[in-house]
């Protein structure tokens, strides 16, 4: 049960870049113009081509046993999650948008991520247990496969709370 | 060594939270506000244009455009008294 799962979410793990790439497009042919969805919605698709363009060369650099190869994958991963998080506030900022619940929910995963990485980073680095690489391998997959149906959801809900608004229910 | 990367770990967590925090300040009900005001400050000031305009030119179909003008005026206002209500009824709690 455990290994299906497991296989399933590898799977899914190659064609999260794919997902992130249509619901871009999706987001902008849809919205039209700039809101908070289809910002977020660029963050997350860029942060997602930059991780698959980076996986390979930052894999190379971790085969080393030392720590600072070690630190070279994990910190790479967690100045990533922090630039796309970075870009995230600056352009929510800057052009006057409120953060919609996508937004949230996307800058969630990003500190998620920053939290599996560090926590392995110093199981690593530190006591080498060892206990922490599976939640940290499946956790990283969970968190990049489950944000799709989240990031689809609140955007169903934010149209249908604007289609509200729209009608002055609210 | 060790403990200078578990270091930069944590102040990178910390980061991470903070942005979060950051980002929860910029999806609250201040923001909305903020927006409004902005756009309804936009419309005044596009109003006041157009009234410069129909002013200035002394055309024949001035008593229409005017009128145009009194309409888009008038729903300004209503939209104004609108946002007015939907505010006191945030503060009230309701």
């Amino acid at each position: 049960m455990e290994q299906t799962v497991s296989q399933l979410l590898f799977i899914a793990g190659e064609y999260t870049t794919c997902c992130y790439l249509g619901l871009l497009l999706l987001a902008i042919v849809s919205e039209r113009r700039l809101t908070s969805v289809s910002v977020t919605m660029a963050v997350v698709a860029l942060s997602a081509c930059v991780a698959s363009l980076a996986v390979t060369p930052l894999y190379k650099w971790a085969s080393d046993e030392h720590v600072l190869s070690k630190f070279s994958w994990y910190g790479s991963w967690m100045v990533l999650n922090l630039l796309a998080l970075w870009l995230l506030i600056s352009l929510h900022r800057t052009l006057g948008l409120r953060v919609s619940r996508m937004g949230l929910a996307s800058a969630a995963a990003l500190v998620l991520l920053v939290l599996l990485q560090a926590i392995d980073f110093i199981d690593v680095a530190t006591v080498q247990s060892n206990l922490f690489a599976p939640i940290y391998q499946l956790g990283v997959l969970s968190v990049n496969v489950g944000l799709i149906p989240l990031l689809l959801f609140y955007w169903l809900q934010e149209l249908s709370i604007r289609k509200s608004i729209r009608l002055g229910a609210v | 060594m060790t403990f200078l990367l578990v270091l930069a770990t944590l102040s990178m967590v910390v980061l991470a939270l903070a942005g979060y925090g950051q980002l929860l300040k910029l999806s609250g009900e201040q923001q909305i506000f903020q927006e409004v005001e902005i756009e309804l400050q936009q419309r005044a000031h596009q109003l006041l244009v157009q009234k410069d305009r129909i002013e200035a030119s002394a055309g024949s179909d001035m008593s229409a455009e005017n009128e145009q003008w009194k309409n888009e005026l008038a729903q300004y206002m209503e939209d104004y008294e609108q946002e007015a209500l939907a505010r006191r009824r945030a503060y009230l709690g309701r």
